[in-house]
């Protein structure tokens, strides 16, 4: 079972925010079983990798390939140590290559500081909902594409999405599958299941 | 300001309520109930269980909760076409609908998306009904329906279509397509924004997704430009300078780099004096770059001078398009094992292994001997069945099995269910190394520090020397280093010796054995000619993993028993049942049923409601009479469009895609075309 925090953290925020504004003589509240705060942040998360040791590196960390490219690339690339005689700051010699086995995977991009960014803000993992239609919102890069259960949906200049779904009864409880893919050959993705109670 | 506040306070109270995330919750007035827990027990041993009645105990966040299936529970787990409660797998995390402890539908959560996904290539081909061919730069081509789209599509395009399978009709269908270009003015209008408001900081990782964005574009374009035969290479060239302009223009606007293209091959030649490298990549024309004195050539993560490069590195360069200049050099030290044929050969069961001491050797009349050993680790006692295949290795020799066995420690390799031995080793390990299981995930012939490493089956990548000393051995017999491939499995009895200081370990005895087939199941989403006779055939499975092998005189191809050859497949034909090698690629064998569904394209020319009845018009032949089932409502969509009926379609509607069952004529998925219908 995973743990559900945003649910969690957003609705006694929501709750004192509209007391506050209650409070403070505001005149709109914000409608049951909506969120309207939207995030605005777009700065990527940065993972900096462990230090790998001298002889054991992880798989991930080795050069993404276009078709499987880390979600969060680190802004540090990992060196390999050198592989013998660490002493000597020579560099090794460079091998002829060995008699090709496998096809080449295509062009590798390089590692950018700006990772490909996928925030899905609602809905929370888990969730029960009364509604039949629910309202998915996220963040994305800009240039990203992303889909919403096979719906293709164009983010804005800051990357927000959102697109509402119906949760049809043959589709109840719903797994709701976001990805985020970039043309450079990253690629993100997250699923949220909702169930609809009426 | 009272009365506000308390409305407040009731909007609170209600938006808690809509939005609870609970393990187990009752909404409203209903009866129903959601549950998210995991499945932690399944038993029918009860008299219920006649009624067909199961019961599954989750355990939830509040502890555990009982739920009862029947016979009219809705179930889903990923990837099964219609599953049973038997196919809920214990330990999975579940999603419950039920009403008064009575599931009334359960879904098996999915990790990871496997209804939809993503597929970035170059359109090569837009074709009568809206059949769209997609095809990247590793060769994997999409044939599939465009259910939603553009009005526009040219082949050359790069795009990222959406895919959408539905497993009721086996089909692929494209949902969505996201052309490159319009990624290119999201990011430029980004990055405007951003200039406008330099504090966020933006700007400087949005000019490096620009840099990104181009180079794989243009590389990708000019890849599949360089496989397309002539007669096409005029339509692709036209987008390929199209695309390198608009990327021109957006770098030179956003003070970003040139466009630039990447090239990964073997050096072919060096001209030290003009400073010229030419570089071949596999299947397709070599790429001469200039050298300068700002191109970074880096080897294991050093700088490295242009003097240190030869002809025969592997290398991977990025180029400015209009200069040629190479701005980087990768030299890789050899060849190393696709990311696709690893994940494949660590997901293979791993052989048992045990580290021990030889108790008993029984020989039964007409039999071949048995080994019971004694688990060093935990003392255990294991008998192991010898087989005609059984490699016995005495002091590193090939050897029969004696009573001098006894009481030495050995290792012994076996199969995990029959128990049978498939090699035992007299030297085993020393007990200070754990044994070294996986694969060769890089190799070097040369004899130079760390010209080996293993990518090890806990997804760590260990590097090694190998040595003139290094013994190397293959299903328990030496042979020579040129027998070492990527990809071949690491068996337990490799022994290192004791590794000083950072240095790479040595290796004393490499031991390995060739990589078994894999299997592969799904259906065939795309073919092209791979030369030679031979095609490359891509498979998407019941989970939209995409794979693509390789299929020539040699694989055999069969249908309903009967030897089907290579121009017997087709798209939509499903493999039941097939075998390939996951390091080249190769099919040993595909068995292959009919495509689920037949299709059709056209135009409705009649409705009969009472019927359910549709009559379509293809564009050449006869009109079909499809069938709509009132139990099971097919599909309908129009472009975004979901969950349209019978009674919304009209004469004179263009169908894109109709899937039905060519047995009954019965629609299993419609997809209708937009007004206007796409321009090919």
């Amino acid at each position: 079972m995973r743990v559900r925090t945003f649910a969690a953290r957003l609705l006694p925020a929501a709750a004192l925010m509209i007391l506050m504004l209650a409070a403070c003589g505001g005149d709109e509240a914000t409608p049951a079983g909506t969120v309207t705060e939207q995030p605005t942040s777009t700065t990527p998360p940065v993972n900096l990798p462990a230090t790998p040791s001298p002889t054991i590196a992880s798989l991930t960390e080795s050069t993404p390939t276009p078709e499987n490219i880390p979600t969060v690339i680190p802004t540090v690339i990992p060196s390999p140590a050198p592989p013998r005689l660490a002493a000597t700051p020579t560099v090794p010699p460079i091998p002829p290559a060995t008699p090709e086995t496998v096809a080449p995977a295509g062009p590798t991009p390089e590692p950018q500081s700006a990772a490909l960014q996928l925030d899905v803000t609602f809905p929370a993992e888990d969730m029960i909902v009364d509604s039949e239609t629910i309202t998915v919102t996220g963040i994305a890069s800009p240039d990203a594409t992303v889909s919403i259960n096979g719906n293709l949906v164009i983010p804005d200049a800051e990357g927000r999405f959102s697109l509402e779904l119906t949760i049809s009864p043959d589709e109840n409880p719903l797994a709701i599958e976001v990805i985020a893919t970039s043309v450079a050959g990253e690629e993100s993705s997250l699923v949220r299941t909702v169930i609809y109670v009426p | 300001m009272l009365k506000l506040g308390f409305v407040s306070l009731i909007l609170v109270l209600a938006m808690t309520v809509a939005t609870q995330p609970a393990s187990a919750a009752v909404l409203g007035q209903s009866s129903q109930t959601g549950i998210f827990g995991e499945v932690v027990k399944i038993t029918g041993d009860h008299p219920r269980a006649v009624a067909g009645e199961i019961d599954i105990t989750l355990n939830t966040d509040k502890g555990p909760v009982d739920v009862t299936a029947n016979p009219g529970t809705m179930i889903r787990v990923p990837g099964l076409e219609h599953p049973l409660i038997e196919d809920i797998p214990l330990g999975s995390s579940v999603a419950v609908l039920a009403s008064n402890g009575q599931a009334a539908s359960i879904l098996v959560k999915p990790d990871r998306p496997v209804r939809s996904r993503h597929f970035t290539g170059i359109v090569t081909g837009v074709g009568e009904g809206g059949i769209v061919e997609i095809e990247d730069d590793r060769g994997r081509k999409i044939s599939a329906s465009l259910a939603t789209g553009p009005s526009v599509l040219k082949p050359g395009y790069m795009v990222t279509a959406v895919l959408e399978q539905d497993l009721n009709s086996g089909a692929i269908l494209i949902t969505g397509l996201d052309q490159a270009l319009d990624n290119l003015k999201r990011l430029q209008a980004a990055l405007e924004r951003a200039e406008k408001d330099p504090a966020t900081g933006k700007l400087a990782a949005l000019r490096q997704r620009l840099n990104e964005n181009g180079n794989r574009h243009l590389t990708m374009a000019q890849n599949v430009l360089n496989r397309t035969d002539t007669s096409f290479q005029g339509q692709l060239k036209e987008r390929f300078d199209a695309a390198q302009k608009a990327y021109s223009q957006g770098m030179s606007r956003f003070k970003a780099e040139r466009p630039s293209a990447t090239v990964s091959g073997i050096v072919i030649s060096i001209d030290q004096q003009r400073n010229l490298l030419m570089v071949k990549p596999s299947g397709s024309s070599p790429v001469q770059v200039i050298v300068d004195g700002d191109t970074a050539i880096r080897f294991q993560g050093r700088d490295i001078p242009f003097s240190r490069l030869d002809v025969a590195n592997r290398v991977q360069v990025r180029y400015g398009l209009e200069s040629q200049i190479a701005s980087r050099v990768s030299v890789s030290a050899g060849a190393t094992l696709d990311k696709t044929a690893a994940k494949v050969l660590l997901a293979t069961k791993d052989p048992g292994e045990i580290t021990g001491t030889v108790l008993d050797i029984e020989r039964f009349p007409g039999e071949l001997p048995q080994i019971t050993l004694r688990d060093k680790d935990n003392q255990d006692t294991v008998t192991l069945n010898m087989s005609q295949e059984s490699v016995v290795l005495l002091n590193g020799a090939p050897s029969t099995v004696n009573r001098d066995l006894l009481d030495t420690e050995v290792t012994a390799i076996f199969h995990p269910d029959s128990l049978e031995l498939i090699e035992l080793d007299s030297q085993a390990s020393d007990g200070e190394n754990k044994p070294i299981r996986g694969v060769i995930h890089r190799f070097v012939a040369k004899n130079i520090p760390g010209n080996l490493t293993i990518l090890t089956r806990d997804e760590a990548i260990r590097t090694f020397s190998r040595t003139d000393e290094t013994v190397v051995r293959r299903n328990g017999r030496q042979v020579s280093i040129n027998e070492v491939r990527l990809g071949d499995l690491v068996r337990a009895n490799t022994r290192i010796l004791k590794a000083s200081g950072e240095a790479a370990p040595v290796l004393q005895i490499l031991s390995l054995s060739s990589p078994p087939l894999a299997p592969i199941h799904g259906t065939i989403t795309g073919i092209t000619d791979a030369g030679q006779g031979s095609f490359r055939a891509t498979i998407t499975t019941n989970k939209l993993d995409i794979m693509d092998v390789l299929v020539d005189a040699d694989t055999q191809v069969v249908q309903k028993g009967k030897s089907i050859g290579l121009d017997g497949l087709a798209l939509g034909q499903r493999i039941v049942n097939g075998a390939y090698q996951p390091i080249t690629g190769k099919a040993e064998r595909l068995t292959v049923q009919p495509p689920r569904a037949a299709r059709i394209s056209g135009e409705i020319i009649l409705i009969e409601e009472y019927l359910s009845a549709v009559t379509i018009q293809p564009r050449k032949g006869d009109p079909v009479i499809l069938i709509f089932s009132k139990t099971e409502l097919p599909a309908i969509t129009l472009q975004n469009e979901r969950g349209l009926k019978l009674s919304d379609l009209k004469a004179g509607d263009r169908v894109r895609a109709a899937f039905y069952d060519p047995a009954t004529n019965r629609v299993l998925r419609m997809v209708l075309a937009p007004k206007p219908d796409l321009d090919y």
